[in-house]
């Protein structure tokens, strides 16, 4: 496939060097997405009209200035949240008729979350963090503490499984929540200003990471940033202005 | 087991507040489990008392308890021997006592005095009533020939001391009888006891059946009292009595026990609703914990939520945090009553005597297995309830809402 591609009405690019071997189907089909949100008597339009396709396996940047409504887009794609108007296609289901406890079950199954501030839960050991989307699931003890034990592995922090969060730097903890987002071998992950929060080599290390494993577990990744170092790895940016794709 | 593992860590996320919930809910537990088993000890000891003065059956004549008689005996017992004889062979009964009462003057010789007495048979009677009578001078009656040719009596306290008679006074009864006629007899103080109510002691006579039905000119008695070994067969032994003699009238224990009845009446109300207050506040306790949890934790919620957790699963963990304050508070608060109730029993406390009565009695706090499983189960499911009912909103609230709660 190559390296620059044109997907549906978004403007998309790929970047040089990176190949996006993995980009195969449609994961995510967002169609004439709206967003309005209520301020008391004001009507505040976060998205207009915005329609965008990803594809398995690409790492895809969302970019944009302050309040150009790349977390609401994010937020869409992630299935928590519901667009004023257009659908959401996840792996080609239509997620606008869905209730909440099915858009909860398919989030469960298919997507997974990094966020700005990790938000891990701090009374859960490193361990018990990354192991809780499993425990949700109600995946068996044995094969729940194998996937732990490899995705702990792959993010190098097994000699602090039984550590809590309160005791890593911020790197570890978003290597935390890295192997949490991915510790089910989701189809997508979203991760919301991932490095934000991180110093300049941290945030290389985290996005190396993330790059590796998400190629390595075959995974989707849809990042809202505004960090240069990030844009440069990923294979496509897709930038939002005032709500609009550019 | 694992979602109890997070929950009971959540719990000690702010120990503090945590352990004065888990305090007030071990102080409001413990609070209705001494004030209940104080309530049920006295509710046996009046039951006890109740039965001790009436027998667990009485059995009388049809009209006895309806009507009133018009010469002493008229709803009399003839066959009181025949009924004690077959009634006494049933395994739940201890015995049958016949009585007779009677009611009439006393004299000293210079004074006069109402008494109301009952004619018993002294062995059987004295050994049921136990430390109901209390003997303040003298000794008890005894069945069987005695030396001294008058015939003995017990008096009540006060009594005794309108008489001023003692034990080995000589007094006369003197009653109606059965005809009609008035009839005296000579009698000898034997003792002088108390029953611990002032009333009861002015009046009281007790002597032997023979004399009771000599002073009375009769063969009869009044009543037929049914002791049991176990009160709990009361219902069944009345039933049982029933049958046996289906022209005489019965009545329970329960039918006599007036005090007993306004008692339990009067504490139902007031421990029912120290116990309505009690619960009341564990629930705020409760209530109170989890609702600033579930603040303080709704940005975790939402990143829950966005790891795929169902709202249901998000409840079950603040029900659970419920359930181990509801638990820990229940065990504390239990530890707490039966500390207490032995504390009690070994200092051998003494309440002061109620209402009408002149004796106190034992400050006795009953560990009841029906109170405590009562109790813990009422706390332990208002503690649930209070998680289900506080987290139920959270767990709906957006997701994207929750995750920009600061």
């Amino acid at each position: 496939m190559n390296a620059r591609t044109e997907v549906a009405t978004g403007k998309v690019f790929a970047k040089k060097g990176v190949a996006a071997n993995f980009v195969t189907a449609e994961l995510i089909r967002a169609e004439g997405v709206s967003k309005t949100y209520r301020l008391g008597s004001m009507e505040v339009n976060a998205l207009h009209d915005v329609s965008l396709t990803i594809h398995a396996g690409e790492f895809t940047a969302l970019m944009g200035p302050s309040g150009s409504g790349k977390s609401t887009l994010l937020n869409i794609c992630g299935l928590i949240d519901k667009p004023t108007s257009g659908t959401c296609l996840i792996d080609a289901v239509d997620t606008a008729r869905m209730s909440g406890d099915e858009l909860t079950l398919l989030r469960r199954e298919k997507i997974g979350f990094v966020f700005q501030g990790f938000n891990l839960i701090p009374v859960m050991s490193v361990r018990d963090n990354v192991e809780f989307p499993l425990m949700v699931a109600g995946v068996p003890a044995k094969k729940s503490a194998t996937a732990v034990d490899a995705i702990l592995d792959q993010v190098g922090l097994s000699d602090k499984a039984w550590r809590r969060p309160d005791e890593l730097s911020g790197g570890q903890r978003q290597r935390v929540a890295i192997a949490r987002a991915l510790v089910r071998t989701p189809r997508l992950v979203i991760a919301d200003e991932p490095t934000a929060n991180l110093d300049g080599d941290t945030a290389t290390h985290i996005i190396d990471l993330m790059q590796e494993l998400g190629r390595s577990h075959g995974v989707t990744f849809l990042i809202a940033t505004h960090d240069a170092r990030v844009v440069d790895r990923c294979d496509r940016v897709v930038s939002l202005v005032d709500g609009r794709l550019q | 087991m694992k979602w109890l593992l997070f929950a009971f860590k959540n719990v000690l996320r702010n120990r503090r507040r945590s352990l004065i919930t888990v305090a007030i809910s071990a102080i409001g537990t413990a609070g209705i489990l001494i004030g209940g088993g104080f309530a049920l000890f006295t509710y046996e000891s009046l039951r006890e008392l109740a039965a001790r003065d009436s027998g667990h059956l009485v059995i009388a004549h049809k009209d006895f308890f309806d009507r009133d008689e018009d010469t002493p005996m008229q709803y009399g017992l003839d066959d009181f021997e025949f009924m004690k004889k077959k009634i006494e062979a049933d395994p739940r009964v201890r015995m049958a006592l016949p009585r007779v009462q009677l009611s009439g003057l006393v004299s000293n010789g210079d004074k006069s005095a109402v008494f109301v007495g009952v004619g018993v048979d002294p062995d059987g009677e004295f050994s049921v009533k136990g430390p109901t009578v209390k003997v303040l001078a003298g000794s008890l009656l005894e069945s069987g020939p005695s030396s001294d040719p008058a015939p003995g009596i017990l008096l009540g306290s006060e009594l005794a001391r309108m008489m001023k008679a003692e034990p080995g006074s000589g007094l006369t009864l003197l009653s109606s009888t059965t005809s009609g006629s008035l009839n005296a007899i000579d009698v000898k103080v034997r003792g002088v006891i108390t029953m611990g109510v002032p009333e009861v002691d002015k009046r009281l006579v007790f002597t032997d059946l023979a004399t009771a039905q000599k002073l009375l000119l009769t063969d009869k008695v009044s009543t037929l009292s049914v002791y049991l070994h176990e009160t709990e067969d009361t219902d069944t032994m009345r039933d049982t009595a029933a049958g046996l003699f289906p022209e005489r009238a019965l009545q329970t224990w329960r039918d006599q026990a007036f005090y007993y009845l306004a008692v339990k009446g009067l504490y139902n109300r007031i421990f029912g609703l120290l116990g309505v207050v009690i619960v009341t506040m564990v629930l705020f306790a409760v209530s109170n914990t989890l609702a600033m949890a579930v603040m303080e934790r709704t940005r975790e919620i939402g990143t829950l939520r966005a790891l795929g957790t169902l709202p249901h699963q998000i409840v079950r963990v603040f029900a659970l945090e419920g359930f181990i304050l509801g638990i820990a508070g229940i065990a504390a608060g239990m530890l707490f009553a039966i500390g207490t109730s032995v504390l009690f029993m070994v200092a051998d406390l003494q309440m002061p005597p109620p209402p009408g009565r002149s004796v106190g009695y034992p400050l006795h706090v009953n560990v009841s297995p029906e109170l405590y499983l009562t109790t813990a189960l009422t706390v332990v499911a208002l503690s649930i309830g209070a998680a289900w009912f506080i987290s139920r909103k959270a767990s709906r609230k957006p997701i994207v809402e929750a995750l920009a709660h600061v």
